[in-house]
């Protein structure tokens, strides 16, 4: 054995799989931060993240009548036995009833995110509907600050890219099967089970558009629910807990070992929580504590 | 068309317009980073490093040549430089390794009681060699062998001629080679199960 190979053997211990939940928050805090010509120090850089959770299903947020065909969640009795098609039944009738005002313009998109990570605190942050400006604010109270950066991933292009969903449930699993992959939280990337891959990219892409909840016409955030359902293994959890400590209905893509993905909607209106995923005993979790649209950044729905 | 079909170049070009797309090469390319990062410098430092890199890599992709289909010696290359700020850490960690035969690195990952009978030694010896090696020629060794980088990706990443990465990595090896030269054979391939 020659010294190369002795060096190939040295702290080969280290496995392969490590955790990157902590490294993939903070490159998701910079893909969602507005880009400041000259930034500050690395913490304060830090501080100014931004995750990429998702946003409320139930915008401008009604609370509405519970629509009910089947056992309703209630997290008071604890009723159990709920299945994913069910819930997401109700969810899928509750959002076809929800009113969603078509944005203008020049309105702004607002977000409101917090993930189980002790350096990463609440963010806001705000997307000009047609992209040309976004702002965010610094921590808790801090200073509103508009970013320079113009992308062409904007809220409005976004809301345009649900419209050309399917409206079948059906066609619109197929359609994100096909499509490139976008997620809110890893589940089990990159070593999911043989065959789930495209589950676990149809879900992460769903999980991923319902943080745009409030501007996403209802009929089409209906399919999307319904959409979910049929994803296999996708199973109902009660009283899931959230990165801010609420508790949800915990929408679960279960892959055994591999991790579970949860999508997090509220048990009264089904409103978008959050996100979870855990693997090897450990969590990761994102919160959406406000979404909606505002006339100016700053405001808050 | 799927993200897993698509190459390198093609997600950071479509990054330029959507950034998100980036996310997918941090899916293809973190887990082997990290394991690389912390080889050199520990669980702890590796978290921010490998964060930073990627951060670092988003920042930039507009100046990346799209021309080069595979992106790890431009993600090797960040990390290096990013490396090079925790280099008194890396060279005590390879001291703390050559001086007691224990390996701060890797008890995390091993049991503590095996990984100081198996400590001893060949790693010792590599592990002390490592701590005198002049920073760039640790860095063409090491991208090289724990990377596993080409010489020509090594070069790209260094932003060297690809022989300055054979003259780095063979002087290195020289160096490494007499360091193992000084020990029992028997007790340094032992350890390796050999």
């Amino acid at each position: 054995m020659n010294e190369l190979e002795l060096l190939d053997r040295l702290r080969a211990e280290v496995p392969p799989r490590q955790d990157l939940r902590a490294e993939e928050a903070r490159l998701h805090a910079a893909i969602a931060t507005p880009h400041q010509a000259r930034r500050p120090k690395r913490v304060a850089r830090l501080s100014w993240g931004l995750t990429l959770a998702g946003a409320t299903m139930a915008a401008a947020v009604l609370v509405v009548p519970r629509l009910d065909s089947g056992p309703a969640p209630d997290v008071e009795t604890g009723l159990t036995g709920l299945t994913a098609a069910k819930v997401l039944e109700n969810a899928a009738l509750v959002a076809e009833r929800t009113d969603v005002p078509a944005p203008r313009p020049d309105q702004w998109f607002y977000l409101k995110e917090q993930q189980s990570l002790d350096r990463m605190p609440v963010f806001e942050t705000w997307w000009r509907m047609d992209g040309k400006r976004s702002a965010a604010r610094g921590g808790d109270g801090g200073e509103v600050k508009v970013g320079d950066e113009k992308g062409r991933t904007y809220p409005l292009k976004t809301q345009q890219e649900v419209e050309a969903f399917p409206a079948d449930p059906d066609a619109l699993l197929a359609h994100l099967r096909g499509m490139d992959e976008r997620t809110a939280l890893s589940i089990c990337e990159p070593e999911c089970p043989a065959g789930t891959e495209d589950d676990v990219k149809a879900f992460g892409i769903l999980q991923w558009y319902m943080k745009f909840g409030p501007i996403i016409p209802p009929d089409t955030a209906a399919t999307m629910f319904r959409a979910m359902a049929r994803i296999p293994n996708v199973k109902i959890e009660e009283n899931v807990s959230t990165a801010d400590g609420r508790t949800g209905l915990g929408v679960v893509l279960d892959l055994g070992e591999a991790g579970k993905g949860y999508t997090i909607l509220d048990p009264a209106d089904y409103h978008y929580l959050g996100a979870k995923s855990v693997r090897d005993g450990e969590e990761w979790a994102m919160s959406v504590l406000g979404a909606g649209l505002v006339d100016q950044p700053g405001q808050t729905p | 068309m799927d993200q897993e079909t698509l190459g390198d170049a093609d997600i950071i070009a479509r990054s330029r317009d959507d950034p998100e797309r980036f996310a997918a090469l941090f899916t293809r390319h973190a887990p082997a980073l990290k394991r690389y990062v912390v080889r050199r410098l520990g669980a702890e430092a590796a978290e921010d490093v490998v964060a930073e890199t990627f951060v670092a890599a988003f920042r930039q992709r507009a100046r990346y040549d799209l021309t080069r289909a595979d992106a790890r010696p431009w993600l090797y290359g960040i990390a290096t430089n990013l490396i090079g700020r925790h280099r008194r850490g890396e060279i005590a960690l390879y001291r703390a390794l050559a001086r007691t035969g224990v390996d701060p690195v890797t008890e995390p990952f091993t049991d503590g009681v095996e990984s100081r009978v198996a400590a001893s030694g060949a790693r010792a010896a590599l592990a002390g060699a490592l701590a005198k090696l002049p920073g760039g020629h640790r860095d063409a060794l090491l991208l090289v062998t724990w990377g596993e980088l080409s010489y020509e990706e090594a070069a790209r990443s260094l932003g060297v001629a690809v022989g300055t990465i054979r003259s780095r990595v063979n002087r290195a090896r020289a160096k490494l080679r007499r360091s193992l030269r000084d020990i029992d054979p028997t007790t340094s391939y032992e350890e390796y199960g050999q």
